[in-house]
């Protein structure tokens, strides 16, 4: 299982700081929630975790080894990532979309074998999706599309997975699932889950850790109890909060 | 897994026959004994030199020409991510135009044009690259934007030879720019070309099934994207400039021939390419057997043909696809 070291930590896109001197260590096992405003750079941040863009300053590191040091194969075969949205201009099926979640583990001129096969059946099988194999993703609703996607983030079965707005486009049912199910995956497998949120309540209800940031570069990091104080996420959403006593606390605008 | 393996046995055997056809129908009519007698070479003359020197050549150049251009057709596709790409969106056909029509202003013909079509193209590939990483940022939207502009250019230039061009070049000038077969003996490096392209290009099918995906799935599933686009590129362009030198700017192969092998069911890069290749080099091997019969002796440019087979096809395909799964 692997762990992703941040080290002084400089994140930049433009004119926005997105974090300075950050340190933090995500385990695996954690479930971690990035929350924060809109624009101040949760994406650009998950992508920094992934290695898609330099970080300024300082390194991400997958277990020992800096991220700029492993080629692209390497980080897909034990870190995934769900895009915030995905294109499909040409025809698929559910199936060859899931399946495509095995091409860091397969060799370079090989084919998918049958156990591939069943991995991708199996993880659509998880989302809800078993007997749409067939199907064109470009019949499928936008909340379907989303489980194909979780669903081939799935088939890969990275040691971390990197979520940008997972819930994006479910119903409050599929929310739940989808958040329960990396939950999981996270406790029983001890995988590292990061996710971007916009849902404070499903973050403070589904993930153990959680990432601020307040824009300017500033962040606060650590364990859910900590972290999730009404002052602290009133001066994050800049919104006056009023809490509701509840196993986790929940949150409502004032 | 079967049925993509099927699709490929059916059109290899489409091609055969369609070369074979080729070999059998033309302006004399050839018993099978003496064609066969010609290939495994103990034929007589006439008969042998029509076959070894006429229509085997012009038959494996049809071939070479489609094929290249099918592939082409799919490779761009995939580097712009955009369906609507063909091997000309890049200009390539006109710079190869413009270096093609400047040779026989100068009077130079057959090779003269081909060693100018050729190098036209290879300019407008290179010139195209350079501009559009100008800044270093190579976003498919900049490079179809960068190829276009570049496409109107040479168009214009185009323009402007037939303008100052004499009346007794422009007739050949109007066969190269509408797409024609040119006899003669390149049919046989092309042929190597197509092989080597095809080659190298499966063997990056796999990762071209993710980079349709988009930049982002296809990195964080493990592909180098940027050498990955490079070879795109590369492939891409050398097969679209093989193709023109050869015959000009035969249009639609490869925007269609593609889409025709999805809509068939071959998606998987690993498939499409082989059988864009076969079905590209089928129907222009079909078309060209009917550009020089249908209206013999005269000779029909290739590329109308190409049209009237490939467009009725398509949609065919397209309805039939709707009634199956609505698109």
């Amino acid at each position: 299982m692997t762990a992703l070291r941040l080290h002084q930590l400089g994140v930049r896109i433009g004119t926005v700081e997105v974090c300075r001197d950050l340190n933090v260590e995500l385990e695996p096992g954690q479930c971690w929630a990035i929350l924060g405003r809109n624009g101040t750079g949760k994406t650009t941040l998950l992508h920094t975790l992934a290695g898609l863009r330099a970080a300024q300053t300082g390194t991400v590191h997958l277990d020992d080894t800096s991220l700029t040091r492993l080629s692209r194969r390497t980080i897909a075969q034990r870190l995934g990532v769900l895009p915030q949205d995905s294109v499909d201009p040409f025809p698929a099926t559910v199936l060859e979309t899931a399946l495509l979640g095995r091409h860091p583990h397969i060799s370079p001129w090989g084919w998918e074998s049958a156990d591939d096969h069943a991995r991708a059946r199996a993880a659509l099988a998880q989302v809800g999706l078993a007997g749409w194999d067939q199907r064109d993703v470009a019949t499928l609703s936008g909340g379907e599309r989303r489980r194909v996607a979780l669903a081939t983030l799935l088939t890969q079965d990275p040691d971390i997975l990197l979520l940008d707005e997972p819930t994006n486009h479910l119903d409050l049912h599929h929310q739940v699932a989808l958040l329960t199910r990396l939950a999981q995956q996270a406790r029983e497998r001890n995988k590292l889950v990061v996710m971007v949120l916009h849902d404070l309540n499903l973050a403070a209800r589904f993930a153990d850790h959680c990432l601020l940031l307040f824009g300017e570069g500033k962040t606060c990091a650590g364990p859910r109890a900590v972290v999730l104080e009404t002052p602290l996420l009133e001066q994050l959403y800049n919104q006056p909060l009023r809490q509701v006593d509840d196993i986790p606390p929940a949150w409502l605008p004032r | 897994m079967r049925k993509p393996a099927h699709l490929l046995g059916v059109l290899l055997v489409l091609s055969i026959s369609a070369v074979a056809g080729a070999l059998f129908i033309g302006s004399v009519t050839l018993p099978a004994g003496d064609i066969l007698a010609a290939l495994t070479g103990t034929g007589q003359e006439p008969s042998r030199s029509i076959v070894l020197e006429l229509r085997l050549p012009r038959a494996v150049a049809a071939f070479c020409v489609g094929a290249l251009l099918a592939l082409a057709g799919a490779l761009l596709q995939v580097l712009l991510r955009n369906p609507l790409a063909d091997p000309y969106v890049l200009g390539t056909s006109g710079g190869a135009a413009v270096g093609a029509l400047l040779a026989m202003l100068l009077g130079l013909s057959g090779l003269g044009s081909s060693v100018g079509a050729f190098g036209g193209a290879l300019l407008s590939t290179v010139l195209v690259f350079g501009l559009a990483r100008g800044g270093g940022d190579w976003s498919p939207t900049r490079l179809l934007l960068t190829g276009i502009i570049m496409a109107s250019a040479w168009g214009a230039f185009i323009a402007f030879i037939l303008t100052i061009a004499p009346e007794h070049n422009l007739r050949g000038m109007l066969f190269w720019l509408m797409g024609d077969i040119l006899p003669g003996d390149l049919p046989w490096p092309a042929l190597m070309v197509l092989l080597g392209l095809l080659i190298l290009s499966w063997l990056i099918a796999r990762p071209l099934n993710l980079l349709a995906r988009g930049e982002l799935q296809a990195t964080t599933l493990g592909v180098a994207v940027t050498p990955l686009r490079y070879a795109l590129y590369g492939l891409a362009a050398l097969a679209t400039a093989t193709a023109v030198t050869l015959a000009g700017a035969v249009g639609f192969v490869g925007l269609v021939v593609p889409h025709l092998i999805r809509l068939a069911g071959g998606r998987d890069h690993r498939i499409l390419l082989p059988a864009s290749v076969l079905a590209g080099g089928t129907l222009l091997t079909v078309a060209d057997v009917l550009a020089r019969t249908l209206w013999a002796p005269h000779r029909l440019p290739v590329g109308i043909l190409t049209a009237a087979i490939g467009i009725p096809l398509f949609l065919f395909l397209l309805l039939r696809q709707r009634r199956i799964a609505p698109i």
